[in-house]
């Protein structure tokens, strides 16, 4: 996952420029305070002024180096984070909108959390990686100065280095436990506020603000003494680096001032020694701090690769080739002996639930627990597979298929089906494949959404606001079935599409929706008497099993219960 | 600030209005004010960064004393110079201790502070007008709950203590260097013009791009929310692409801002090594002129050099984290921006109703300029009586429930519940009074019980018990894996459309209130779940004032009047069988509505019997006939 992030379209060699002028940067920061010992030695302790502008201009030289190898490099860092960062959140938001479904959905604030603070996690561990790379290099340089000082105090630095580092390592472990877990608390606090914040008009509705606010409290303080326990843990990590860095700075000043006293190495050297290892603290430090950058990029890291490794809902592979385009007059819809073990919120298993639905007929599926509808709703999407028997289309079974391909032929919005923040026109318009002015013009007949339009001032290019919260339910539905309607699908199944629209205005719904469905496959999965009059066949489904077949007159007459659950 | 790409967007901007952002005035007043919450913390915070900062100091004095003790007394100077080595690895030992305390107190004040706002601004995002947050979007609200908070957090953690340490040392590296020689100050100082001036240059241009990169960031949010909040829709519609454009050309309008400022960042910089490379050649120079004059010692000199090249880092410190302040500060103000909208003002002594009758006068409202929907309605409902609003979609059924459940404020008009506007009252003494039941159902994260207690905290199980088979739930319940304390919600045991209406109505039964109004409430569910629910709703309003919106017209035909709605004007007005009678616009709706239910069961023309209300219609006229029409396009008689 991480490399992904860090090395996809080719951002690795970004990624290397970005250290090596990092390492530019860091080496020229090293070699700062070796040019200081220098003056100090060549210049102020002799007092020769010549020597003094000599090692002024090395100074002004490294200087440019430094400025301009960090300038590239930040910018080339800064590059592939971003970037990095975007393609992360892409293709979390690619895998929760895959056609094939997730088989453990996710809430929309972990999604929402997990597009944002998650990639950004993951990106940003590029300036961890970066500069931890040019810090490295920095040590080394550093090491190099030393040993060309004096071979004892370059080993000392260089056999001193790793223990220390092995040390901080092992300050570092419990931040890293901590981390991760912290982090997720934190992120419920999102959850929670987002999901307290999707519900306002409910919350509004019983004047359950203050509860509500208090519940968040609850979860906020519980967030903050996580973070805290975080902090501690880092206050522990800084205060063990502090006492190591800086236990090893005195113990290289006191070596270097003995040798400088026994006249083995020059004032000026033992300034370069002393500013080398007080510059050292910088970048040990600085590598010594990967453990914890790790650690918070790894969490997000595992986070966001579980998500991207979800098991697909239904399991068939992407087809390869094209499937044939629908065919006119095709379409032909069979269910046959379908089987969902209980389907989620329903108390029974769907058994052996068997029906068809030609070209051109309008059925209805009259269910006794809104669940089976949703189950086998869900069937006919693609978003779940039934447990045995199968739908199938002209003859092929719906589940051999590639979910996005069949739902080329059969649309089965969820009865739910949300608009999305844009207008009117742009929530109805399919966009693949694309469809005549006329065929949308009749799916807002059909629909009758024209009554909706006529009383809006931008009309069909009125902006319907976040989730269409602008309109009122009636009318987010109308408009939710025009849009079913006007991809013009061989087949279409809808779940009770006109729950929220007048008695008026449903009866024309049907009758458009009979006319603007003629010669397709249409199911209604509704109780309504008003739809399942102008269905040609009603099946009945009592407990999920099948019960009885006829029209809606038919059925009124000769079924009992049938009439109870229609005519309720 | 606008962003200029705007126009590429392959759907069109969520929202023109986004909640506003508070001014920096109105920011530091918040900030200060949130500091003076946690003063104790802060002031005790302050002592160990002092003297961590005093003890970081020591380390050069040190090393320039070590330089001397070899230049003056070579071989004789080891003891010295032993004790001069313990000294510095006593100064290790007390800034790992004073640096640990000093950060963890200075984080745990910005820590809380942060907790504290967030808290206040999710407070009052929960209170706002429910208009306000429909206006601008929830995208935008939750974008800075998530999103800012979490810029303001790390600042709080990281940028402010840096930056609280780093001027501190800066400060008290420069005394330092006074008391070498105060020369040495003087020639730090050089610097100091060209960093203030590539810090104004900064700011001045850094400050529009992030808060641009912040609204991207915004609408990139809504634009997640508005797909991943309907992963179903999305993917039936074959819409995924769509919406992956509409991620994608945010989140790299995002990226572009992002890579604006770090260009903005790399030349600032650039002037701050400039300012570094004076200083220390200002420095450098002078200690090689003073030592020739015999004004300080090699050692001092040294030490001077040392202490300027300590700076660099507090320097580099301070001034990059000023961005990262800066940044914070756009996301503070923005979260401030919420807390400052106008509260609703709270009736210290809220009136109370002196009955649960309705009364509305003229009542007007507009979603949009030149729409008045619904216009001029009066309507009174007497304690007890339970009132059936008709009328085809858009009529202003919905808006008219919001307005007399307070959920809006008549532009024109007054509504009085029991004597007494709402507006009078309050938000929370009016939802003591009368509860709003929408369509929009949702069911909220966390197990069945929490959901319940959300209408009523103190409630205990058995009441909630109580409160869920009042309204027929008991039959799924009981199938729940763990009961009440199963989770529901996103991502918990899914409920369908009946069954979270059901709990809705659980939790007005919860909740008490003497007035309920409910739009279509019972409208999610067919067949059998409608008869449950139908049964539910009655459970819910037995007792109470009730005004509801139906499109199931039986519950019309249940309730005491019937009042029809056309264009936003009460069109008829009166009792089921009068209205049938009267063969005007609802006798036209319920010839529709029973046109597929003729069963004997269920005669035509005759309603259900009436329910016997608890306090019987005291409306003064009685049921009123059907208004002559009103409005020149009620349909004529059929």
């Amino acid at each position: 996952m991480l490399r992904e992030a860090l090395s996809g379209q080719r951002r690795g060699r970004r990624l290397a420029a970005a250290s090596a002028g990092l390492t530019g940067h860091d080496v020229a920061e090293a070699l700062i305070p070796v040019t200081i010992g220098a003056i100090i030695d060549r210049a102020v302790a002799t007092g020769d002024s010549a020597a003094l502008g000599r090692w002024l201009l090395v100074l002004t030289v490294l200087f440019g180096g430094l400025l301009l190898s960090w300038r590239y490099a930040a910018r080339a860092a800064a590059h592939v984070a971003e970037y990095g960062g975007h393609s992360v959140r892409m293709s979390i938001a690619e895998r929760a909108l895959d056609p094939l479904g997730m088989a453990s959905g996710r809430r929309p604030g972990e999604l929402f959390s997990l597009a944002t603070a998650d990639a950004q996690n993951v990106a940003r561990f590029t300036h961890t990686l970066s500069t931890k790379l040019a810090a490295a290099a920095a040590i080394i340089t550093a090491a190099v100065a030393l040993l060309l000082i004096s071979v004892p105090l370059g080993l000392l630095v260089l056999i001193g280095t790793p223990p220390v580092l092995v040390a901080m390592q092992y300050a570092s472990r419990p931040l890293e436990r901590r981390t991760e877990h912290d982090y997720e608390s934190a992120a419920q606090a999102g959850a929670t506020a987002t999901d307290l914040l999707t519900g306002l008009r409910v919350l509004d509705g019983i004047g359950a603000q203050p509860h509500a606010a208090r519940r968040y409290r609850t979860v906020s303080r519980a967030a903050l003494a996580a973070t805290l326990r975080t902090e501690r843990a880092q206050a522990w990590y800084t205060a063990a680096n502090t006492l190591v860095t800086g236990g090893f700075l005195a113990l290289i000043a006191l070596v270097s001032a003995r040798m400088a006293a026994q006249g083995s190495i020059t004032v000026g050297e033992l300034v370069a020694v002393v500013g080398l290892a007080q510059f050292l603290r910088g970048p040990l430090v600085d590598v010594a701090y990967f453990g914890s950058g790790l650690a918070r990029a790894r969490a997000s890291a595992r986070r966001v690769a579980a998500l991207l490794n979800t098991p697909p809902a239904v399991t068939t592979a992407r087809s390869t080739g094209t499937p044939p385009a629908p065919t006119a007059g095709a379409g032909a819809l069979r269910i046959d002996e379908l089987t969902v073990r209980s389907p989620a919120g329903a108390a029974r298993d769907l058994t052996g639930v068997t029906f068809h639905a030609g070209p051109g007929e309008l059925v209805g599926v009259v269910t006794d627990d809104a669940a089976h509808a949703r189950a086998l709703l869900d069937c006919c999407a693609r978003r779940i597979d039934p447990d045995s028997g199968a739908v199938y289309i002209d003859g092929a079974a719906l589940h051999h298929s590639d979910p996005d391909e069949a739902r080329r032929t059969v649309v089965a919005p969820p009865h739910d089906a949300a608009l999305f923040a844009g207008t009117i026109v742009g929530n109805i318009t399919p966009h693949d494949p694309p469809v005549t002015p006329e065929a949308i013009d009749a799916a807002l007949t059909a629909a009758c959404v024209h009554d909706v339009v006529d009383a809006l001032p931008d009309g069909l290019h009125s902006a319907v606001g976040e989730q269409g919260l602008t309109l009122s339910g009636g009318q987010r539905q109308r408009i939710a079935l025009a849009r079913a309607l006007a991809t013009g699908a061989p087949v279409l199944v809808l779940h009770d599409p006109t729950t929220s629209i007048d008695s008026v205005t449903e009866a024309r719904v049907a009758l458009g929706l009979r006319e603007a469905r003629a010669g397709l496959t249409t199911v209604l999965l509704t109780t309504s008497p008003t739809l399942l009059a102008v269905c040609d066949r009603v099946v009945v489904l009592t407990h999920g099993r099948n019960t009885a077949t006829g029209t809606h007159t038919g059925l009124l007459t000769s079924s009992a219960s049938y009439r109870a659950t229609v005519l309720a | 600030m606008t962003p200029t790409d705007h126009g590429t967007a392959p759907l069109a901007s969520p929202t023109d209005v986004l909640l506003p952002a508070a001014d920096t005035a109105g920011t530091r007043r918040a900030a200060l004010r949130l500091l003076r919450l946690n003063r104790g913390r802060a002031l005790w915070a302050i002592v160990p960064l002092v003297a961590n900062t005093l003890a970081g100091l020591a380390t050069p004095l040190v090393l320039g004393r070590m330089v001397d003790e070899v230049v003056r007394h070579g071989t004789d100077a080891l003891p010295t110079l032993h004790v001069l080595g313990a000294v510095l690895a006593g100064i290790a030992v007390l800034q790992a201790l004073l640096g640990a305390l000093s950060h963890y107190l200075v984080v745990h004040v910005g820590e809380s502070m942060v907790a504290d706002l967030r808290e206040d601004v999710l407070d009052r995002a929960l209170h706002l007008p429910s208009k306000e947050v429909e206006r601008s979007g929830r995208g935008d609200l939750v974008a800075r709950i998530t999103g800012d908070v979490r810029v303001v957090t790390d600042a709080a953690s990281n940028a402010v203590p840096i930056f609280v340490t780093a001027a501190l040392g800066v400060v008290l590296t420069l005394v330092g260097l006074g008391t070498l020689d105060w020369r040495f100050a003087v020639a730090a100082l050089l610097a100091a013009p060209i960093q203030l001036r590539a810090l104004i240059w900064y700011l001045g241009r850094s400050k529009p791009v992030y808060r641009a990169e912040r609204t991207v960031e915004g609408e990139r949010a809504q634009r997640l929310l508005d797909a991943l909040g309907a992963v179903d829709t999305v993917t039936a519609m074959r819409l995924g692409p769509r919406h992956l454009d509409a991620i994608a050309d945010r989140s790299h309008a995002a990226v572009r801002y992002s890579l604006r400022a770090t260009r903005l960042r790399t030349r600032f910089f650039g002037r701050l090594n400039l300012a570094e490379l004076i200083g220390l050649a200002a420095v450098l120079a002078l200690g090689f002129h003073l030592v020739r004059e015999g004004a300080v010692t090699i050692g001092e000199a040294t030490a001077a050099a040392l202490f300027f090249h300590r700076l660099f880092d507090p320097i580099g410190a301070l001034l990059s984290v000023f961005d990262e302040l800066q940044e914070a500060g756009a996301g503070l103000a923005r979260l401030v921006g919420v807390t400052l909208l106008p509260r609703t003002a709270v009736p210290a002594d809220p009136p109370r109703p002196r009955d649960s009758s309705l009364a509305l006068t003229e009542v007007s409202y507009s979603h949009r300029e030149g729409v008045e929907v619904p216009s001029g309605v009066s309507l009174s409902v007497a304690p007890g009586e339970r009132v059936a609003l008709v009328g085809t979609t858009g009529a202003g059924k919905s808006t008219l429930a919001q307005l007399i459940a307070g959920g809006y404020e008549p532009m024109a008009g007054t509504v009085r519940i029991g004597g007494v506007e709402p507006r009078e009252m309050g938000r929370a003494a009016t939802r003591r009074t009368v509860a709003l039941v929408t369509q929009e159902v949702h069911v909220f994260v966390g197990t069945l019980a929490d959901d319940l207690r959300l209408a009523s905290p103190g409630a205990d199980d058995a009441a909630l018990d109580r409160a869920l088979r009042a309204v027929g739930a008991d039959s799924w319940i009981d199938a729940l894996p763990e009961g009440l304390d199963t989770l529901v919600g996103a991502g918990g045991h899914p409920l369908t459309a009946p069954q979270a209406q059901q709990l809705a109505l659980a939790r007005v039964l919860l909740l008490d209130p003497p007035v309920v109004v409910l739009d279509e409430a019972t409208a999610e569910a067919g067949g059998a779940g409608a008869r449950a629910l139908e049964a539910a709703t009655e459970a819910v309003l037995k007792g109470r004032t009730a005004v509801l919106v139906a499109h199931r017209l039986h519950q019309a035909a249940t309730a005491d009047r019937v009042v029809v709605m056309e264009e936003g004007r009460i069109v008829e007005e009166g009792g089921h069988r009068e209205l049938l009678a009267a063969q005007g616009r609802y006798a036209g709706l319920w010839e529709a509505w029973t046109a597929h239910r003729p069963t004997p069961g269920h005669p035509t023309t005759a309603p259900p019997p009436p329910r016997t209300p608890e306090s019987p219609p005291q409306s003064p006229q009685g049921p009123r006939s059907p208004r002559s029409p009103r409005s020149p396009r009620n349909p004529s008689p059929r």
